[in-house]
């Protein structure tokens, strides 16, 4: 089970990562999101989140569905900050911070079905293996990674921190992140 | 010319070509074009129109939709420089730069591809021959495209698919893609876990040998995962209707 320490890491690394957005945007394959990377597939994926309208009142359904309509029709990939002036509805804190909590649920769950022995690796690998499954989803680690993943379960730390890294545009930094993780594991 | 020349010629291009046929008279000229994948006037805060080849030089100097924060190197201590026109990039951005916030990212290289399309075409040169053909965007295209289309996220697995031999094709590498025609410009390759969006975005002669290439790009992005790139190629086809890439180019 991923601590309470561990879960308020990993929900700041998600923010840096997506972005806190209260308002609805056009992420850069073109799908309504909002939150902290949070998918709307639908109409009714907004609609049953607690979206507020400028006074803090809750928002009808009829409101959602043409916010969600109207953000749908701009360009996607742009600055989230574009689409706020076209927004009139917001994700309260506290909404926002539930959905990142299931995202994390979800992963971790992708990770112990990848790795049997998740729950036994060191809080360092656990929070290595979040970044990657957050990065590559759960379908891409599990069969594009094979040396990465040989390693893992081999508990060669250090084989797997040679090849952790990600192509650009992952960032220097978030790899070396990863990379010291496992490294730090693996040099105690 | 004889008419016995002519018909020919035809039935030579019909057998190599299948779908297009090879203009190679004398005198004839391909001009630089550009698809509707070429988004940059969209980009842009004021409203640019880019109708002939000489407009694009317009596209450079105006002002993008929002200024994007960069830092040229990822020390805390590095510069935060705001871009918010491609002639700043060119000047200000280099091979280390990222955004300041790494959730702008995606919307960065949307800008940076479109001003390096953008530069691209207006330098380009209108060609003499092409061997480009009609639908060259189809279910076969992993089978005849260089390698280094392929999508690829692990440097590890790349650096070891680079170093064997037997990977020439785009399709060597990224195996059992499925293929989806959004429109005669832009075609969806995707796996279990992944997909790649391949946008023509233009043509010409982008190295000067007088025979057509194309623009295209292609969006990398994963199921369930951030990572998303957008990359940016040209590539040139001769008359045995094989492809090979001119360059890549880094944003």
């Amino acid at each position: 089970m991923t601590t309470i320490t561990e879960k308020n890491i990993l929900r700041k690394k998600l923010e840096k990562y997506e972005g806190k957005v209260s308002h609805m945007y056009r992420d850069s394959k073109g799908y309504i999101t909002v939150g902290v990377g949070h998918l709307l597939k639908s109409v009714y994926e907004a609609q049953i989140l607690r979206f507020e309208d400028s006074n803090n009142n809750p928002a009808t359904n009829s409101e959602i569905k043409l916010e969600f309509e109207t953000i749908q029709k701009l360009p996607a990939d742009l600055l989230a900050s574009a689409y706020k002036k076209h927004a009139t509805l917001t994700l309260p804190d506290t909404e926002i911070k539930r959905l990142t909590e299931i995202h994390i649920n979800s992963f971790e769950k992708e990770l112990e079905i990848i790795y049997p022995d998740f729950r036994l690796y060191p809080t360092q690998v656990r929070l290595a293996l979040f970044d990657l499954i957050f990065n590559l989803g759960m379908t891409k680690l599990q069969s594009n990674w094979p040396i990465f993943n040989s390693a893992i379960k081999a508990k060669n730390w250090q084989k797997a921190a040679d090849n952790s890294k990600r192509k650009s545009p992952v960032s220097a930094a978030r790899n070396k992140y990863v990379k010291d993780l496992l490294e730090q594991v693996a040099k105690p | 010319m004889t008419m016995n020349k002519y018909f020919l010629l035809t039935l030579a291009c019909l057998f190599i070509l299948t779908s297009s046929c090879v203009n190679t008279e004398v005198g004839t000229e391909y001009p630089v074009s550009w698809t509707s994948q070429y988004t940059m006037a969209s980009l842009l805060d004021d409203a640019i129109i880019i109708k002939e080849q000489n407009d694009l030089k317009n596209a450079i100097n105006a002002s993008w939709y929002a200024e994007v924060d960069i830092i040229t190197d990822e020390n805390e201590s590095s510069e935060i420089t705001p871009l918010s026109s491609c002639k700043d990039y060119f000047s200000k951005a280099t091979s280390h730069t990222t955004t300041l916030r790494e959730y702008e990212t995606g919307p960065f290289l949307l800008l940076a591809k479109m001003c390096r399309a953008t530069e691209l075409l207006l330098h380009a040169n209108p060609s003499k021959y092409s061997y480009i053909s009609n639908n060259f965007l189809n279910k076969s295209t992993p089978h005849i495209f260089p390698s280094e289309i392929a999508f690829q996220i692990s440097t590890g697995e790349a650096e070891k698919n680079a170093k064997d031999k037997s990977k020439h094709y785009w399709a060597d590498i990224n195996q059992n893609l499925q293929f989806e025609a959004i429109s005669e410009t832009q075609s969806k390759f995707f796996d279990d876990g992944g997909s790649q969006i391949i946008d023509l975005i233009g043509r010409g002669d982008f190295n000067a040998d007088g025979i057509e290439d194309i623009l295209i790009s292609s969006r990398d992005s994963v199921e369930d995962g951030d990572y998303f790139n957008l990359r940016l190629f040209s590539l040139s086809v001769n008359e045995k209707r094989e492809w090979r890439l001119i360059r890549e180019y880094q944003y």
